[in-house]
C-alpha cells in the first residue's frame, strides 16, 4: 500500500529546535503578535506611534514595530488585539491577526550574509522599500531585528517544515545537502 | 535571471513575477451585447510582439500589479508605471 507518511518528516520541536554553523546560529521565535494592517499605512503608522516602517533588510528595534510588505500593507508586530481590534477601521485601515499563520526564525551572526545571498536574489546594498520577497523559493517576510547581524524570517506556517529542512540542508549550518536526522 | 522593476519594491528576480496579458486586454463590457467574436478576442487573441512589447505583470510578493513596457529581443524593460500612474495609461480598467 502507498505509504505517503515517509514523504514528509514530523515539524521540529519549536521550542528546543536550534542550528548553528560557523558564524551563525538559527532557532524560532514564539509567540509574537502579528497583525496584516491594510489601507492608509502612513496614517497608521502616525496614530500606532510605529516610527517609520521597516523594508527589505531594515532594522525593526524593540517589542513593537511594523514591517512594510506591500504599498498599501504592514506587518505589525507587537500591537495586540486588545489595543487594535481586527477587522475595519473608518480612520481608513483593515486590520487581520496572523500570529498563527506565520512562522519566525530568527538568525544571528556574521554569515547571515551570506544566508541571504543563498536564499534570496536580492542585492543586500539596496534592498528597497518592501521587505516581502522570495526566500529559498517561498513567499517571506524578511528583516533585520535588535542590531546588525539579526535577522528575522517570517513564512507561512505550513511551510516552516520545509524552511527548516532547507536550513538544516545548507553547508553554511554543516549541512551536506540532506536534511539532517530527526 | 533578469531583473523586472516593481514600480513599489524596485528591481527583484524575474522568478517573484506573474505575466498578467496584454495591457489594455480589458474584459468586453455589455454582457448579452458582448458578440462571440469580441469575446474570444478577450480570451484568445494575443498581440505577442517581436520587439517593443506593453504588458500587465504582477508582483508576487507584493501583490502590486502594474504595467510594464518591454522588449521581446533583447529583454531591456524600458519602464514599469505604478497603478495610477501614466496619465490613467497604466493599462488597467479602472
Ligand atoms: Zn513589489
Amino acid at each position: 500500500m502507498l505509504d505517503v507518511s515517509s514523504k514528509w518528516r514530523p515539524e521540529p520541536d519549536w521550542a528546543l529546535a536550534r542550528l548553528s554553523g560557523p558564524g551563525i546560529t538559527i532557532c524560532p521565535v514564539t509567540g509574537l503578535t502579528q497583525r496584516l494592517v491594510s489601507g492608509d499605512v502612513d496614517r497608521f503608522l502616525a496614530r500606532y506611534d510605529l516610527g517609520r516602517d521597516v523594508g527589505a533588510l531594515g532594522l525593526a528595534l524593540g517589542e513593537r514595530y511594523a514591517v512594510r510588505v506591500a504599498r498599501d500593507r504592514l506587518l505589525v508586530v507587537g500591537v495586540s488585539p486588545a489595543e487594535l481590534a481586527d477587522g475595519w477601521h473608518d480612520e481608513g485601515w483593515a486590520v487581520t491577526t496572523v500570529s498563527a499563520a506565520l512562522r519566525v526564525v530568527e538568525a544571528r551572526g556574521e554569515g547571515i550574509r551570506d544566508l541571504l545571498a543563498r536564499g534570496t536574489t536580492l542585492d543586500p546594498d539596496d534592498p528597497g522599500p518592501c521587505a516581502a520577497m522570495s526566500f529559498a523559493g517561498m513567499m517571506a517576510t524578511i528583516y533585520g531585528h535588535a542590531e546588525a547581524g539579526t535577522l528575522r524570517i517570517h513564512v507561512d506556517r505550513g511551510l516552516a517544515s520545509y524552511l527548516w529542512e532547507w536550513l538544516e540542508c545548507q553547508p553554511l549550518l554543516g549541512g551536506i545537502g540532506e536534511p539532517a536526522p530527526r | 535571471m533578469q531583473l523586472f522593476p516593481c514600480p513599489f519594491c524596485g528591481p527583484r528576480s524575474e522568478s517573484e513575477f506573474h505575466f498578467g496579458g496584454d495591457a489594455g486586454n480589458h474584459r468586453p463590457e455589455g454582457f448579452r451585447a458582448v458578440t462571440d467574436g469580441e469575446w474570444s478576442n478577450y480570451l484568445h487573441a494575443r498581440n505577442n510582439p517581436r520587439g517593443a512589447a506593453n504588458e500587465i505583470w504582477m508582483h508576487m510578493t507584493c501583490g502590486e500589479v502594474f504595467r510594464m513596457e518591454r522588449d521581446t529581443v533583447h529583454h531591456r524593460v524600458a519602464r514599469s508605471f505604478a497603478p495610477g500612474e501614466g496619465d490613467g495609461h497604466d493599462g488597467m480598467a479602472h
